[in-house]
């Protein structure tokens, strides 16, 4: 159904449409609405940030305390989970937990929050359309991510635990069930969990990519998109293209593991004397070849949806257009072309050829310049700004200034003699939570209080956002920036107790520190679900458009209608119409619908 | 100047006066990168890791101070209005450009340094004197072999040790390595080498050391004496001296194979007990004096780490590598023949060596 099409339908009667489900199972469980699929997203990511966030805590309570037992937590666990008899972390069990922290936080918070909630709820209503093209799909997206969660969560319960082979899975350690212990059912779960979240995201950025190409509102052209959807149609461009391509690497290694092949297995493997694989015939380094030409695109998966949400929300609160929206868009179109060339610098040291790493530096080194440029512009959408700090502003300045950190550090890995020290050591650790943490997770909490009045008609409280976001942010340079030195310093990632290597030792206060950073980080996690929650059933009641924004999500009331839109709307000029001069009796904004009176004109952006 | 301006730079500068000197503190206190005694290519690493400082250091603050200055400029007040405007086409033209260059330098300035480090291996015909040893980790120890008196691996005087690496001051070092079970990852921290060792693949790292760490006893420091001092400064060293032929504490000339019957015996390691002490934070930064004393050195570890994840055991995959002058490391390498002969440590692990490495993979022995 192309745009107009879709817009005649509408206008021959609304009254077409189907009536509204009713009863609690059609209406939040068994559902084709856009708006409910995303919640259901929203939910389950809610309950892996809160677990994946537990795990977080005790890796800091090891790492600031080896082998001492843990408070309350350690008590409850005795001799269960990774806990021993005397209630402290197995040095042996570490290892799980930093692999199920950073799988859970990856791809079933991170993703799922921006691409299944954020992507959900936003692209039909940014779009103009009233649901996404196939909403049956989008309903089986969830669906398969659902038992993805499930069957990841089931492994915490199987015996001899969860995976334990890092969130990369590098084969032969995951391949070998004798390898490691979560290398069993652990690590099989993990390979079948991911591989249905693969196709849960395939379904999903093909569902995205048509409802934008195809559903657009009339005179919403691709210049007038907002930035946000942008960024989902790249990120849904990335997921079709990378995440086929991690779903076969899993059934390799599946294979691998469960039919006896050695697609990741050279000959003559050993543990202990025992020859594992005498055939042979596959390459270790394969898997980490495919799994990285996946997770770097994904690593971009996990920002590019981040950079939308913060360019609509520093437009918004800057009450100004975006800075060079054109350069915003190419920018995130050169960082997907050079996002799918540079996965070789995770492998660096890792025995590939060092021409190939060359190859890999240079292109590391030019996908840094699209991310440059972001930041420049989104500096220069400040620049002569009237800027409002309500809480998902505080959140957008922040995702800025800790993205400048993530990227910067990053120039120092890309750099590969530097990288020979620093690869595998905490200062990646805190380049990613930088990006990811910093950047992304600040996105999502911005997005989350902007867009809260259209997903539930009531306002968070601003003065616990505004708490949540102070202690959050000062927490979160606390835990992370000190890793930085701790890396520089020749701190190796996933060990379990620093405290035995002697040149780790002088280092071991900065991991107390972090470490007591890190529990009041996690705690002030609690004030924002707290937060959520409670304001869900008894915040403030909210305007249409309570943060006097442009995009057509605004036009309407708070809590948006069932089919989003009664008449499909008109736009007439880009979403970021802020601060212009005009008739229409408004203060500094523009809504996209709304023709400009008198002259005629439909405003700037109008390519 | 009106107040409000003065007020706003005043603001400003104070955020990042504050910053600069806070981070510096901090780097000061623990120390930046740790000492490097690999003068082969070490010192480039940490040269490029600076300039890249520098230049990351200086983006920073013209980027954070661009969002400062407009968080506190352009703050909402009544009355104001922001200017209405698309961007500037001039601008971003120049702050891609700008960029662009910078990235390019950075990406051919760092070229030689990895081709020195990862391509141009020294090899046994242009480096007589270069020391080979091979690396064949497992689940959770470092195994090496040294080829023994005939400079050949794979023949019977080859003996193998575990967790621990022994290498003349000042020679080259090349160590090949493959994998066993799973990836493991070569770790020398002061010598700026990281290298995963990978079943089925042969992968190399080379270097040099060019100081012998020293533990000084009475100031709790770990001391990095140059060959020269080291010699000056031998008589200070308990347990042994090495004039030549080995000798005991008391000058009384040794039997071979009595020597060295391991490294427990001379290594200090406050490491072993579970709770940890922090030890004095010069460990980090502290580099040779001139004059070492003369009483109460001891002869130091530099400790090995594996950076790859490998297991359950993968935190105390450990191993010490002793930097000694070249008759002391000739001393050790008779002690471990004569080890050998009595069937001593690391038996088990040489017929490993044997029965995987040299029987499927005959071709990484070649040179
Ligand atoms: C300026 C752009 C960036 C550059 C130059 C860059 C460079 C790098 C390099 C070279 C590594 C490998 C380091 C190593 O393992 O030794 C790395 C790791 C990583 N980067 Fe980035 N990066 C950039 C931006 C990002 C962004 C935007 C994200 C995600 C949102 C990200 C997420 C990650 C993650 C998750 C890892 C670690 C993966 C792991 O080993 O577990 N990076 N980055
Ligand atoms: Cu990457
Ligand atoms: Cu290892």
């Amino acid at each position: 159904m192309s745009a107009e099409k879709h817009s005649e339908h509408h206008e021959s009667g609304g009254e077409h449409l189907p009536a509204e489900a009713t009863g609690f199972f059609r209406k939040y469980i068994l559902t084709y609405d856009h708006k409910v699929i995303g919640k259901q997203y929203l939910f389950t990511a809610f309950f892996f940030l809160l677990v994946g966030g537990g795990l977080a805590m005790l890796i800091r309570w090891q790492m600031a305390y080896p082998n001492q037992p843990v408070p309350v937590i350690g008590e409850l666990m005795k001799g269960r989970f990774v806990f021993t008899p005397d209630g402290s972390i197995a040095p042996e069990g570490f290892i799980q937990l930093t692999t199920m922290h950073g799988t859970l936080m990856i791809f079933f918070v991170i993703i799922p929050i921006l691409v299944g909630a954020f992507g959900n709820f936003l692209i039909p209503l940014h779009v103009g359309a009233r649901d996404v093209a196939f909403p049956f799909l989008n309903a089986l997206s969830y669906w398969l991510y659902l038992p993805a969660a499930l069957i990841i969560f089931a492994s915490f319960f199987v015996p001899q635990g969860p995976a334990a082979a890092g969130w990369t899975s590098y084969s032969p350690l995951s391949n070998l069930s004798g390898a490691t212990p979560g290398s069993g059912w652990g690590q099989t779960l993990w390979l079948m969990a991911i591989f249905l979240l693969g196709f849960s995201s395939i379904l999903g950025g093909l569902n995205f990519l048509v409802t934008i190409v195809k559903l657009r509102a009339p005179g919403l052209t691709w210049g007038r998109l907002p930035l946000v959807t942008w960024s989902q149609t790249v990120t849904a461009v990335f997921q079709l293209l990378a995440t086929p391509v991690l779903a076969s690497a899993t059934c390799l290694l599946l294979a691998d593991k469960l039919i006896g092949s050695t697609f990741f297995l050279p000959a003559h493997v050993h543990l202990a004397d025992t020859d594992m694989s005498p055939t042979g015939g596959g390459a270790v380094l394969l898997w980490q070849h495919i799994f990285w030409f996946y997770s770097h695109p994904a690593v971009y998966i996990l920002v590019l949806p981040g950079m939308g949400i913060a360019s609509d929300l520093i437009s918004t609160f800057a009450r100004k257009p975006i800075f060079g929206y054109r350069a915003m868009v190419w920018s995130m179109v050169g960082i997907m072309g050079l996002g799918f060339i540079v996965w070789g610098h995770h492998m660096f040291v890792s025995g590939m050829n060092p021409v190939m790493g060359m190859t890999f530096m240079t292109a590391t080194m030019l996908i840094a310049l699209p991310s440059g440029v972001k930041v420049f512009n989104w500096l220069g959408t400040l620049w002569g700004a009237n800027i409002r700090f309500a809480p998902p502003m505080l959140h957008a300045l922040s995702f800025v200034s800790m993205f400048i950190i993530g990227g910067l550090s990053g120039l120092f890995m890309a750099a590969t003699p530097v990288d020979i020290h620093i690869h595998d050591t905490y200062y990646i650790v805190a380049h990613f939570h930088y990006v990811v943490f910093g950047g992304t997770l600040f996105a999502i909490f911005g997005g989350l209080i902007f867009w809260f009045p259209k997903m539930f008609g009531r306002m968070m409280n601003e003065f616990w956002s505004k708490v949540h976001w102070a202690i959050t942010f000062v927490a979160f340079n606390c835990v992370f920036f000190p890793m930085h030195i701790l890396g520089e310093g020749g701190h190796m990632r996933r060990i379990a107790t620093p405290t035995e290597y002697e040149w780790l030792q002088p280092l071991q206060p900065i991991n107390v520190f972090i470490s007591h950073s890190a529990f009041v980080l996690g705690a002030a996690q609690l004030i924002f679900l707290a937060n959520f929650f409670y304001s869900m059933f008894w915040g403030k009641k909210a305007e249409g458009n309570p943060w006097q924004s442009n995009t057509l999500e605004w036009t309407q009331p708070s809590p948006i209608p069932y089919y989003n839109y009664d008449k499909i709307p008109v736009v007439h000029h880009g979403p970021y119409e802020y601060s212009l001069e005009h008739a229409n009796g408004r203060g500094d904004w523009l809504p996209q619908n709304e023709p400009v009176a008198g002259n005629g004109s439909s405003g700037h952006g109008s390519k | 100047m009106n107040k409000k301006t003065l007020l706003v730079t005043f603001f400003t500068a104070l955020v990042l006066s504050t910053l600069a000197p806070a981070a510096w503190a901090f780097e000061a206190e623990f120390g930046w990168l740790p000492p490097n005694l690999n003068p082969e290519y070490g010192g480039e690493v940490d040269q490029l890791y600076y300039h890249i400082m520098i230049l990351v250091g200086i983006i920073f603050f013209l980027t954070e101070g661009m969002l400062l200055l407009s968080i506190v400029l352009f703050r909402a007040r009544p009355g104001r209005r922001a200017s209405y405007s698309h961007g500037n086409t001039k601008a971003e033209i120049l702050w891609s450009i700008v960029p662009a260059i910078i990235l390019v330098w950075l990406a051919l300035h760092q070229k030689s340094t990895w081709w020195k480090a990862k391509m141009q291996f020294p090899d046994a015909k242009t480096h007589p004197d270069l020391v080979e040893v091979q690396a064949f980790p497992e689940q959770f120890q470092w195994n090496f072999r040294y080829p023994g008196p005939d400079g050949q691996f794979a023949t019977a005087d080859d003996f193998v040790t575990v967790n621990e690496l022994h290498v003349p001051v000042n020679r080259l070092v090349l160590i090949r390595m493959t994998g066993k079970d799973v990836i493991h990852s070569l770790f020398v921290p002061f010598a700026r080498v990281k290298q995963d060792a990978v079943p089925g693949m042969l992968t190399k790292a080379w270097f040099k050391i060019d100081r012998i760490p020293c533990w000084d006893l009475k100031d709790q420091k770990l001391k990095l004496l140059t060959e020269e001092e080291f010699r000056k400064a031998r008589v200070a060293l308990s347990g042994f001296a090495f004039s030549g032929e080995p000798v005991d504490s008391k000058g009384n000339p040794v039997a071979k194979g009595q020597l060295w019957p391991g490294m427990k015996k001379y290594s200090y390691s406050p490491t072993k007990s579970k709770r940890f002490k922090v030890i004095d934070q010069g460990t980090m930064a502290e580099v040779a004096r001139e004059d070492a004393g003369d009483l109460g050195l001891k002869l130091h570890v530099l400790e090995i780490a594996c950076a790859e994840l490998c297991g359950l055991g993968h935190y105390k995959m450990r191993a010490e590598m002793t930097v000694e002058t070249a008759e002391m490391y000739e001393a050790w390498l008779r002690s471990k023949a004569d080890e050998k002969a009595q069937y001593g440590p690391g038996k088990e692990e040489r017929e490993r060596f044997q029965a995987i490495w040299d029987k499927f993979h005959p071709d990484y022995n070649r040179k």
